[in-house]
């Protein structure tokens, strides 16, 4: 398939250079109820132009890893413990303030989940967009105020409206101003998080395809937050399977879908209805995740496992490469592993 | 099931309010006055009337604890006596105000249309006078005392509990059980008082802590000017208003009422803050 | 929008003639003869029975009140006081500059310092200034008007010497009623200044323009306050009315000639006319603060200009 050969082209270009590279990352926040995990020691990586699917359930620790890497957590409660954010060949965990307003918005943006709070309401949107221009351009109100005009019908909204406030827009409307706002300073990468989840069924499918298109005109790389593993196979080059605070398994989107390794993986894929076949039921992943305040000794999943060991109860598996940059965190696939059950 | 359900959110309130220190702190120094009102006859070393003109003007000191005024009366007793009549007429006044508008916002709310057309518009005009007005101008023309004071600060809050109790309402009505209980055949009368009023009942209590404090602060201030309750009766207000007089060598003398004020109104707003806090699930997580 | 104010002026007219239907009555039914104080106890019955007449008031109430609002209406009179022979309006209108002075100063004081205690309180949530604040503002609502008056004068006047204990016209004896009578409407502002901020902080939309790599002041200015600006105008309309209330005591407390004064004199008097009058003039005054501040929602909040 053409699409396995330019993601295999882009994959030895990226290996180059990453535009980003998170290396063991732990975030914490404080709560009531004692410390949570949110995110442990997770490593991820994007290239140029790359589009990354993020996938895992509520409370995995997406939403924080996106937030940990525009520095935009809140701190406190949450605190950063461990680990570097390498974007575009800079810390982002180090930078000045200012270096990184600077970077917000202009290399960095983000799309958030829910369109009908993520634009502020005593604002016209046009205003909106220009202040996004105007925060990294030395353009005059005018200039802005046509580019604005201009991203409007970029995303498919009449030039007209730019003048209006956002409770005139529908869901899926106000999602293409929020798009529009992202794009507007054509940045290196965009975080979208969960994009489609709050709009409408008949209306998500419109919004991906924007997103995807535009994505692929201005040559942006992506990270997608999402748990619709059917839009990760659609448009997602690469894809990180996130559980309890931790990026399990990380490939090549036609190599997970064709050799999921990971049990959660697996179960993931398991619970997704097929056309091709007569299933009654969908196989579901027995338990729920972990509270996020208690640490589990071995490998987060381990009580939910189907192939639990021994092993698994007591020690955190390590990475394991599998192929190439396929990779999981999964006893199963580590090599003494593999050894000892050669031997048997 | 009912019942159950009302209790167990009861001890859920209790104990998001026991959680808030400030509360406790209001909830316990309320608990100290109105014991100390209460027992005012009895605690209270003099009689607050009690003059002895040899003895006025005398400095805090052991035998008078806050020292006493023109009239040599003992200013400590008289705060304590000040005590009983401050919180009865901020109980009095509010309970005056929740049974007036409580009765007209319910049934605004529940009947609706012109009813509730109404009574509302009654309510506006009442709300187009400022409150100390408005209670100014029901003591004009009910003439000053204890009693009068009660009906005029109570009336004149009669709008906020209807509106309260109206907004309430009219959410309520709308829910199914409502429906079901019309549906049997329930009368009218008795669906407002089984069922909607005692849901109605969480932001009614934090008004009426709320309230209290604020009815005290009118009292007061009426007393203050002198259309509220009047000397030798022991109040707050009027203490501070002749204690004004002699400032000059004896701030002790308007000191201890104002405080005692403070310390009131501090209590109640205390708690009722923690209520609101307690009872709102929004704030709650 | 024109529609709209239009619609509440009517209604505003109809409120105040509410207003006056239920002063009058209330003035009517009560007890005690303002005849016999404006001639003395000494005064013979067939006098008194004269004034009476005079004054129309032996006709019955929906005659008088009748009479009362065609002079309001044709005349723009309020009548004549009984105390000093004076119409009612010309007293009410001498000192009613000092009141509304002495109002707008304090509203002016809450307003600003409110609203800045409110916002540093939000910002830094949960510090010691944020606490510090929050206890003082508690206090402040807490505290009557009438005593902090006092107070100040006795710090200010008696032991310092800095300020003029009463009276009123310079700007040095405006200093304490208002700072006096502002206090509580500044505590009550800056709570809510605080508590909406706080709501409006945790929104998507502050999260968005921080993505944008906005400054973090103008993100508080640009998209936090002005989103938590709404239940504030509320407040601040709201305790207008309170203020207004509170200058009747502050005006006492600082022997200001103003309405409040005027008013509370009248009463011990049994001057109806001016009662009345005063009443009325002051919740006219209020009613239209609070159609001023229903249309200032018009320019904050874009939804309701639309409506």
């Amino acid at each position: 398939m053409g699409n396995e050969n330019s993601s295999a082209v882009k994959l030895q270009k990226t290996e180059e250079k990453n535009l980003l590279d998170i290396k063991n990352l732990s975030v914490t926040y404080k709560s009531e109820d004692g410390l949570v995990y949110a995110v442990n020691d997770l490593n991820l990586s994007i290239g140029e132009q790359e589009t990354l699917g993020f996938v895992g359930e509520t409370g995995a620790g997406k939403t924080t890893t996106a937030m940990a890497i525009m520095g935009l957590l809140p701190v406190p409660p949450a605190k950063v413990t461990s680990g570097e954010i390498y974007f575009d060949g800079k810390d982002m965990l180090k930078i000045s303030d200012k270096e990184r307003r600077s970077i917000l918005g202009e290399k960095i943006s983000m799309i958030f989940q829910d369109p009908m709070t993520s634009l502020n309401p005593s604002m016209k949107v046009g205003d909106q967009i220009i202040e996004m221009i105007r925060l990294h351009k030395k353009v005059s109100k005018k200039e802005a105020f046509e580019e604005a005009c201009q991203l409007l019908e970029l995303v498919g909204i009449r030039r007209e409206r730019v003048n209006d406030y956002p409770h005139q827009f529908s869901g899926g409307m106000k999602q293409r101003v929020v798009i529009a706002i992202a794009l507007a300073c054509r940045p290196k990468m965009i975080i979208a998080d969960e994009p489609t989840t709050a709009l409408d069924v008949t209306i998500q499918a419109q919004v991906m395809n924007l997103i995807k298109q535009l994505k692929e005109k201005f040559g942006t790389s992506m990270i997608l937050i999402t748990h619709d593993l059917g839009i990760v196979a659609e448009i997602c080059d690469k894809v990180a399977i996130m559980y309890a605070g931790q990026v399990v398994e990380y490939a090549d989107v036609v190599k997970i879908y064709n050799n999921p390794c990971h049990p959660y993986t697996k179960g993931l894929f398991n619970s997704i209805p097929k056309l091709d076949t007569e299933e009654e039921w969908l196989e579901e992943i027995h338990g729920l995740p972990p509270e996020p305040t208690e640490r589990i000794e071995g490998c987060s999943f381990s009580p939910r496992c189907p192939n639990c060991m021994e092993i698994c109860k007591h020690k955190k598996p390590d990475i394991t490469y599998i192929d190439g940059e396929h990779y999981t965190r999964c006893f199963l696939y580590e090599k003494q592993q593999e050894e000892v059950k050669d031997s048997e | 099931m009912e019942e159950k359900k009302s209790r167990s959110q009861f001890l859920t309130v209790m104990k998001a309010l026991s959680r808030n220190k400030m509360a406790i702190v209001g909830l316990i120094i309320l608990i100290i006055l109105v014991f100390a009102g209460t027992f005012a006859h009895v605690i209270a070393p003099y009689d607050y009337a009690a003059q002895d003109l040899q003895n006025a003007f005398q400095h805090p000191n052991a035998q008078h604890l806050f020292g006493t005024d023109e009239f040599g009366r003992d200013i400590f007793s008289r705060i304590i006596y000040g005590a009983r009549m401050s919180l009865l007429v901020g109980f009095v006044s509010v309970g005056i105000a929740v049974i007036v508008g409580g009765a007209l916002g319910a049934v605004a709310g529940y009947y609706g249309k012109r009813i509730d057309n109404i009574i509302m518009r009654l309510m506006d005009i009442l709300l187009a006078v400022p409150q100390t007005l408005l209670a100014i101008a029901i003591v004009a023309a009910l003439g000053t005392g204890l009693v009068n004071l009660m009906i005029a600060v109570g009336i004149s809050s009669v709008p906020t509990y209807a509106r309260i109790v109206r907004a309430s309402v009219l959410t309520i009505r709308e829910e199914e059980y409502i429906e079901a209980a019309r549906a049997s055949g329930t009368s009218n009368t008795k669906i407002i008082m089984k069922h909607i009023l005692p849901n109605c009942v969480a932001p009614v209590i934090v008004q009426v802590t709320l309230g209290i404090a604020s009815a005290i602060l009118t009292a007061a201030g009426m007393s203050f000017i002198g259309l509220g309750i009047q000397p030798p009766e022991a109040e707050w207000g009027n203490m501070l208003s002749s204690g004004r007089d002699y400032i000059r060598g004896y701030s002790y003398m308007t000191m201890f009422p104002g405080l005692a004020i403070v310390i009131t109104v501090l209590s109640l707003n205390l708690l009722g803050d923690g209520l609101r806090d307690a009872l709102d699930p929004k704030l709650r997580n | 929008m024109l529609k709209f104010t239009l619609k509440r002026l009517l209604y505003l007219i109809l409120v105040l003639i509410g207003v006056s239907f239920l002063v009058c009555l209330l003035l009517y039914m009560t007890p005690g003869d303002p005849v016999r104080m404006m001639l003395g106890e000494s005064s013979t019955p067939e006098a008194q029975a004269e004034l009476r007449a005079e004054l129309g008031l032996d006709d019955p109430f929906l005659v008088q009140y009748g009479r009362y609002m065609a002079n309001i209406v044709f005349h723009q009179d309020l009548g004549t006081s009984y105390s000093t022979g004076r119409p009612v309006l010309e007293s009410i209108l001498e000192v009613f500059p000092n009141t509304v002075t002495l109002a707008t100063a304090s509203i002016v004081i809450a307003i600003v310092l409110g609203t800045f205690l409110g916002i540093i309180s939000a910002v830094k949530q949960n510090s010691l200034l944020d606490n510090a604040v929050m206890v003082l503002a508690l206090i402040g609502t807490s505290a009557p008007i009438f005593w902090i008056g006092i107070l100040m004068i006795l710090l200010f006047s008696v032991q310092l010497n800095w300020l003029p204990p009463s009276g009123f016209g310079s700007f040095k004896q405006l200093i304490m009623p208002a700072v006096a009578l502002g206090m509580q409407s500044t505590a009550v502002v800056a709570r809510m200044t605080r508590s909406s901020m706080l709501e409006v902080i945790r929104q998507d939309y502050v999260k968005t323009a921080r993505a944008k790599g906005q400054k973090e002041f103008v993100v508080i200015m640009r998209h936090v306050f002005r989103n938590a600006l709404i239940p504030v105008i509320t407040v601040v309309g709201l305790q207008f009315g309170t203020l207004l209330g509170g200058a009747m005591l502050t005006e006492i407390v600082f022997s200001i000639p103003g309405v409040g004064r005027l008013m509370i004199e009248a009463i011990k008097q049994r001057d109806f006319p001016i009662v009345q009058g005063s009443v009325l003039f002051v919740a006219a005054c209020f009613s239209l603060v609070n159609l001023a501040v229903d249309l200032l929602y018009a320019v904050v909040d874009p939804k309701v200009s639309k409506e």
